[in-house]
């Protein structure tokens, strides 16, 4: 094989990690666009979606075989259930209360809920890695269309659709239809939402509800992608998303998706020139680098529109 | 007949500090009612106990005969009492449109259903709340604005915009805190025009209004307030002439 497609192939990889990225950004940047606060057990919700596939799937096999695209699609259906009902639940319980009060009560109850249900699925589910169903991930990650010789999986290609869709279809939402005004009149002015008839507790709900549910998918996909589901994953991954949101700008859904991007690539050509292990290093230097030059991220608001 | 608006014995305290006491007051439909007094005589904290932004510490407010003392904000609203603030606030980073738009939520169908199959009943009701929400802008003169950013506009159609927006909810009463502040005398006589037309939609219209003359010419009935309590209710010429009213007013105004 060629090195020009070892490096396309690399590049491909990059995007893949890249899309799996932003959808994890994704639920972060919308939370902070709405409330000004970083959901740190975000990256929990993506790892109970995780769990909650792989036992679904379990179950269904049990019930009524192995019908791969059934029973995965069906999985990754009890999966955005779960997430979205804790990402509900975290907003109910942690979060609802305090946000009238200081910007540091929410985010240290944030910080308590990552490390409760982190140590909670350790205790209860699994201590160590599970891993995917080969079964059911095998279809998608053996199988692979050849393209300008390149070898591109199933499975990069449900990631690259799927993040595509979801990015474009939340762009419709927010900004073409009646709940995505409702939504920005909620992120610019709580107060002023609700008396023009917002019900802004319903509206800040099915953020959380809606970012969980696309964290649910983003761990369906990286848990099949690694093969490897573990209790702490949702921390590894939720810091990589986390800081491709910021790396785009926090609070904006495209520079979600462009530093999420950007960090996939930066971590593929790290492995390929220095070795995997090198990845954080990169991913931090270059999210340094990015901030130094533009505070605000790539695609950052001015101060002022958060003011 | 239940009056469209009625509170009775209506108190808020901050502290120690009586903010509003005992206020009793009817509003009919069709009306203009007046609420005025000196500086920190409690006119806000009426409105924003009225709104919903303060639960009030004691008394009722019936809207329609229905006690929504204490009720959320986006409930009052349903009920059908819009507001609008002295220091304008709009939804700067969104379109003159959507500022309207955002208004009509409360009335719009949300199921996640119908905006996925774009039912014709959902398109319809699209087109319409359309329709709707540029007559909005043509009743406060702002349509050809219409897609350009609320914060960019000027001072005075901001005040326009904030108003259309309050009446896009559908009120039958209209809360208008200090509409005519910061105008020049020209846009004065011009929002006095609005409130009056506002009034010939059938709304009552409740104003916090620091210009006399535009009370004097506008108001039905008048409401004076002085450190929270009511000195004096009824027509124009009567609070005009009250000895309490004046003497309240005096002793404010003698001071720098």
């Amino acid at each position: 094989m060629s090195s020009g497609s070892t490096l396309t192939e690399i590049l491909i990889n990059g995007v893949s990690r890249g899309a799996v990225y932003a959808l994890v950004a994704l639920g972060y940047t919308m939370v902070y666009g709405v409330l000004g606060m970083i959901n740190f057990a975000h990256g929990e919700v993506f790892m109970i979606g995780m769990f909650a596939c792989v036992y679904a799937i379990g179950i269904f096999s049990v019930a009524w075989g192995n019908h791969v695209l059934l029973n995965l699609g069906l999985g990754l259906l009890v999966a955005m259930i779960f997430s979205a009902g804790y990402g509900y639940a975290n907003e109910r319980i942690a979060y609802r209360r305090l946000r009238k009060a200081h910007a540091l009560a929410p985010l240290t109850s944030a910080i308590g809920i990552s490390t409760f249900l982190q140590y909670f699925i350790f205790l209860t589910v699994s201590k160590q890695n599970v891993g995917f169903p080969r079964y059911y991930s095998d279809m998608l990650t053996s199988n692979h269309i050849h393209l300008g010789g390149v070898d591109i999986t199933y499975l990069q290609i449900a990631i690259l659709g799927l993040t595509i869709v979801i990015m474009t279809g939340l762009f419709y939402l927010i900004h073409f239809t009646r709940f995505g005004i409702a939504l920005r009149a909620t992120a610019q002015d709580q107060l002023m939402a609700s008396l023009v008839g917002i019900p802004v507790d319903r509206i800040i709900a099915f953020t959380f509800i809606l970012g969980s549910a696309l964290a649910a998918i983003a761990g369906v996909m990286v848990s099949m992608y690694d093969n490897v589901l573990v209790f702490d994953a949702g921390y590894r991954v939720g810091l990589k998303a986390f800081t491709a949101a910021i790396l785009g700008g926090i609070g904006n859904i495209p520079g979600a998706v462009l530093g999420a991007m950007i960090l996939g690539l930066t971590e593929a050509l790290t492995t390929l020139g220095f070795g995997s292990e090198w990845n954080d290093v990169s991913t931090f230097a270059v999210l340094m680098l990015v901030l130094l030059l533009r505070p605000r991220g790539l695609l950052g608001e001015r101060v002022a529109d958060k003011v | 007949m239940t009056p469209l608006l009625e509170t009775r014995g209506l108190s808020k305290t901050f502290g120690g500090l009586k903010a509003v006491q005992n206020v009793d007051l009817r509003v009919e439909a069709n009306r203009i009612v007046s609420v005025i007094g000196p500086n920190g005589a409690g006119k806000t904290t009426f409105f924003n106990c009225l709104s919903g932004i303060y639960r009030p510490d004691g008394g009722s407010i019936l809207l329609d005969g229905h006690n929504i003392a204490g009720r959320a904000p986006h409930e009052i609203c349903r009920r059908g009492l819009s507001r609008t603030f002295q220091n304008i606030r709009l939804f700067p980073e969104m379109s003159v449109l959507e500022n309207i738009l955002v208004a009509q939520f409360q009335r719009s169908s949300k199921s996640p259903l119908s905006l996925l199959l774009r039912s014709r009943y959902f398109c319809g009701q699209e087109k319409s709340h359309r329709e709707e929400a540029f007559s909005f802008l043509d009743f406060v003169g702002l349509a050809q604005h219409a897609n350009a950013m609320s914060g960019s506009l000027a001072y005075g159609l901001q005040r326009r915009l904030e108003i259309a927006r309050a009446l896009a909810t559908k009120p039958r009463l209209l809360l208008l805190d200090e509409p005519a502040a910061g105008m020049n005398p020209q846009e004065t006589v011009e929002m006095v025009h609005l409130i009056s037309r506002i009034r010939e939609l059938g709304l009552a219209v409740l104003l916090i209004e620091h210009h006399m003359k535009v009370v004097m010419t506008i108001s039905d009935e008048i409401l004076v307030l002085d450190h929270g309590v009511p000195i004096a209710h009824g027509a124009p010429e009567k609070v005009r002439n009250d000895p309490q009213v004046i003497k309240a007013y005096l002793g404010e105004e003698v001071a720098p």
